[in-house]
């Protein structure tokens, strides 16, 4: 287990490294340079010259990504161009909205997928499983922010019954904080949940047909029995690994739903940053989210080596 | 792993998608008939489109705008008084050459590179699968992020970064389906030969996983879709006056309190084209792989 | 009365070209503490007759006929009743010890299972009983073995586990489907000597199920041979072995390599292979790969006949055959 732990631990590092250096890269050192990105080509001269020693960007560019790194390490990301204040705090105000809202969505989703997949596995071939399929297409073919806004329209613009988007602040109350998430976190999770549905069933249908099942029955065991014993612990791996491919995909999804409605989330942040050009918050923020979903990728190997412990020995 | 149990129950040296009967059981398949018309109605739109379309789709007439469905404009007029069907044609263009260029590419890249790591597994193969890793944790909008923020917005990005995102994708599917390859018999055989590693990858190896490609090929494209239109929407995708589908999404959410069919027709026509993709992967997959059609 | 009485059974699968028969109309007697052994190649209906008796064949199958136990038809009960059946009174073992066995539970859990469902054992008191049915099945070092996961174990352990997991109700029937198929030739002595001492022990019936007329000989006092869903031959091991009637019988025991005797040309084959379940023809199942068969054969399905004491056979020819003696 520790040696499976020490490769995983390894590549990791390597991961999030190799992040860092393409994120820098793409940023400050391809296109050319930098203080031209953020003011424009037709900047005049001493402005460009002010940006330079402001942002140090004189330094060779081997220097400043030291810097960057080095900055990390003691939790400092430099300072917003655009806002003036330091990008840690940015992104902590930000995470206040984007956190509850990707992690609102990814719980509906799972609960929802689970529940869906082994209604629609226990019902194979049956009208019920045909339903449970039906809408799982119709979910991955309906992007996420069109969704989001067909929700507006109903709920804001028809009924009345939620607003159309903006936040008012966790301070205002958590009832009116909640209720503003409700109709982007109901719309993050549609995509994920038709996903997470169509594994979980195929899983399950999977297990169920293994030997060790028919074991069980012999036993005794009833149909339900089986099923929650020994079908889905082992139907857990492979959606186990889809839920760890979809964390990036909540995660971008957080960018786009909060667009769709107004949240000032991290989504927000970037977004507005790349009109102003403030390098230092995308750079700062694109990291976080590499170094977000690769953390997750690492969490579920851990938990996969939990849950089956055949790989243990494997790796 | 999936994958790699395909391949081992069903295919067979020389057995690929054109198969004998391979159409006549297409054309008992319902859902991949039907993914067949939706994605052929989008393709004949996108083809009409370029000698003909009821408006133009970028012709401003201000007097015209915000209209409902009516005989002179069947899906009515957008804010500045557009028709929308002919937007809607024009777009499709846009879909299918952002998908056509970002899975080529993607296909291109990926399969050299899962081929090659199958082929001689080791080190290269750690490398390859190191690099896929590292491209997994740039979701296709960061790569769109971080490409604008660099260069400024274009269509350019959004095929870029489809086509980065794509090549992890195809690597890692090509070399799981190639190694199982590798351990048939019928490699055995061609290395007893005396055949090289190249000589066996595009004789033996590459004809038996095309079917495998092909359905990931239709996938991505439905994924590319989707992806396009989320990246147009967001501003770092097709910019003006290139008609694009998510801009149209974009453009009209500013209008739902006073005309808010104009937001369902641009997401129907994007929802049509995915589902229609979607049928057709789901259904090839079907077809190549009768083990897993017996079980639905 | 017979222990476990089949009568009549027929199972129809459902498969891609509709319903077809994979068995039709198997019957045979087991006493308490009898032993029988079903013989045939794959395919002939051996191992879905024993699924039908535990009544665990896969959906959309349709069975009719009896199957008595104690003179109640199994196939009369709803599932909760057939639940406490299972793994109570009769017990099943499978081919493949290698996936039989949940791969993400300890296999103290695993046996401990039917204790708790039909006897309600738990924790100290089960444990205690999982002890020593591993130490009654010959693991080595129980204590340890308990908390070992499945794929930490060779195929002869993990076999030795599910005849544990058996044998923990103390069942009047073990079932056991090619329990030494997968095994190494080593291996499979020692597991049926295990099953042979545990039958003598506790005086449960058997019912084995095998390719290998060798393995029955050894170890059951009756036995049924089968071919295309029927049985086709089927009495006293010992009469049946002195005088095999059936011609199917008399291939599969012809191409039984025998160990020390010298080879004269090749090893004898039944020629063709087993139809499929759908293609068998209206008359009698061996027909079509059969040395004698004659119009009548391909029309009509031979009745079974009595043809001496304890033995029996359905052939349209037993007569002019006379039957071959064993060797």
């Amino acid at each position: 287990m520790s040696v499976f732990l020490a490769r995983r631990f390894l590549t990791f590092l390597i991961t999030v490294s190799g992040a860092s250096v393409i994120i820098f890269l793409l940023l400050e050192v391809l296109p050319g340079d930098p203080a031209l990105t953020m003011l424009g080509v037709d900047a005049p001269d001493s402005a460009v010259a002010a940006i330079r020693l402001e942002l140090g960007l004189d330094r060779p560019a081997a220097v400043r990504y030291v810097d960057w790194i080095a900055g990390l390490f003691h939790g400092e990301m430099g300072l917003s161009y655009v806002y003036k204040v330091p990008v840690t705090e940015l992104i902590g105000q930000r995470l206040r909205v984007t956190l509850p809202l990707a992690i609102g969505a990814m719980l509906l989703a799972t609960l929802t997928s689970l529940a869906l997949g082994i209604f629609a596995a226990t019902n194979h071939n049956r009208i019920g499983d045909y339903g449970v399929m039906g809408f799982s297409q119709l979910g991955l073919a309906i992007p996420d922010f069109w969704f989001g806004i067909l929700l507006i329209i109903l709920f804001a613009v028809i009924l009345r019954w939620l607003p159309s988007g903006g936040f008012p602040g966790w301070d205002e109350g958590i009832w009116r904080g909640l209720r503003a998430l409700a109709l982007p976190v109901f719309t993050l999770s549609l995509s994920l949940t038709a996903m997470m549905t169509r594994v979980t069933r195929s899983a399950v249908l999977e297990v169920a047909r293994e030997d060790f099942v028919r074991t069980a029955r012999a036993k005794g065991l009833s149909r339900r029995a089986a099923l929650w014993r020994h079908v889905l612990r082992n139907a857990l791996v492979p959606v186990l690994t889809i839920g760890g491919v979809l964390v990036a995909s909540v995660l971008t999804g957080t960018l786009i739903i909060e667009n769709v409605f107004a949240l000032p989330g991290v989504g927000k942040l970037i977004f507005d940053a790349i009109s102003n050009r403030d390098l230092m918050v995308v750079k700062n923020v694109v990291l976080l989210f590499a170094v977000i979903v690769v953390v997750v990728n690492f969490m579920v190997d851990i938990l996969y080596a939990m849950v089956d412990p055949r790989i243990r020995i494997q790796t | 792993m999936q994958a790699i149990e395909t391949v081992k129950e069903t295919v067979r040296p020389g057995q690929g998608v054109a198969s004998s009967g391979f159409v006549r059981r297409a054309l008992g398949h319902r859902s991949f008939m039907i993914g067949l018309v939706l994605t052929g109605t989008m393709i004949i739109l996108a083809l009409v489109s370029l000698v003909w379309t009821p408006h133009s789709p970028t012709e401003i007439v201000i007097a015209e705008r915000l209209k409902l469905p009516s005989p002179g404009h069947w899906l009515g007029t957008d804010q500045f008084g557009r028709d929308i069907l002919s937007m809607i044609m024009a777009g499709a263009q846009t879909s299918i050459v952002v998908g056509l260029i970002a899975v080529s590419l993607g296909a291109a890249v990926g399969i050299s590179l899962g081929l090659w790591a199958a082929a001689r597994r080791g080190w290269t193969e750690d490398v390859i699968m190191r690099l896929s890793d590292l491209n997994l944790a740039f979701p296709v909008i960061l790569i769109a992020i971080l490409l604008t923020a660099g260069w400024g917005p274009g269509i350019t990005n959004a095929i870029l970064a489809l086509g980065i995102y794509n090549i992890s994708v195809f690597a890692r599917q090509v070399r799981g389906a190639g190694i199982a390859m590798w351990e048939r018999e019928f490699v055995l055989a061609a290395r007893a030969a005396g055949k090289g590693n190249l000589a066996i990858t595009i004789e033996h190896i590459l004809p038996n996983i095309i079917s495998i490609i092909v359905v990931q090929a239709t996938i991505s494209f439905a994924i590319a879709i989707l992806a396009e239109a989320a990246l147009s929407y967001l501003g770092v995708g097709s910019q003006p006056p290139n008609p694009s589908w998510g801009r149209m999404l974009s453009e009209s959410q500013n209008y739902i309190f006073l005309t808010p069919i104009i937001a369902v027709w641009p997401g129907l026509a994007i929802v049509l084209s995915v589902l229609g993709l979607n049928l057709i992967g789901d259904g090839l997959r079907d077809l190549v792989d009768p083990r897993l059609a017996r079980r639905r | 009365m017979a222990l476990l009485s089949v009568t009549g059974l027929t199972v129809e699968l459902q498969t891609s070209r509709g319903m077809v028969p994979a068995v039709r109309g198997v019957s045979f007697d087991l006493e308490k503490g009898g032993t029988l052994g079903v013989v045939g190649e794959s395919g002939c209906g051996k191992s879905i007759t024993a699924l039908a008796i535990m009544g665990l064949l896969p959906d959309g199958a349709r069975t009719t006929g009896r199957v008595d136990l104690d003179g109640t038809d199994l196939l009369t009960l709803d599932e909760a009743a057939r639940c406490g059946i299972r793994g109570n009174r009769i017990a099943m073992i499978f081919q493949e010890p290698m996936t039989s066995l949940n791969p993400v539970h300890r296999i103290g859990r695993q046996i401990a299972e039917p204790l708790r469902l039909h006897r309600g054992l738990r924790g100290a008191n089960a444990r205690d009983e999982v002890l020593r049915l591993l130490d009654r099945v010959g693991l080595p070092d129980p204590a340890r073995r308990i908390n070992a996961y499945p794929h930490q174990m060779s195929g002869g352990q993990r076999q030795r586990v599910m005849i544990a997991m058996a044998l923990s109700c103390a069942p009047d029937i073990l079932l056991a489907d090619e329990p030494t198929t997968a095994l190494d030739v080593t291996i499979q002595g020692q597991i049926l000597d295990l099953i042979n001492e545990l039958v003598d022990d506790t005086g449960m019936g058997l019912i084995l199920i095998s390719h290998d007329l060798g393995v029955i000989g050894e170890t059951t006092e009756n036995v049924a041979v089968m071919y295309g869903g029927t049985v086709v031959e089927q009495g006293a091991t010992d009469r049946l072995f002195a005088k095999l009637a059936h011609p199917y019988s008399q291939g599969l025991f012809a191409a039984i390599p025998r160990l020390g005797e010298a080879r004269r040309g090749p090893l004898p084959t039944i020629a063709g292979t087993v139809p499929e379940l759908a293609d068998f023809p209206p008359g009698c199942a061996f027909a079509d790969r059969c040395a004698k068969a004659t119009d009548v054969c391909w029309r009509l399905s031979p009745r079974m006949q009595r043809i001496g004491p304890a033995h029996r056979a359905a052939c349209h020819h037993l007569a002019d055959g006379q039957g071959k003696a064993m060797a």
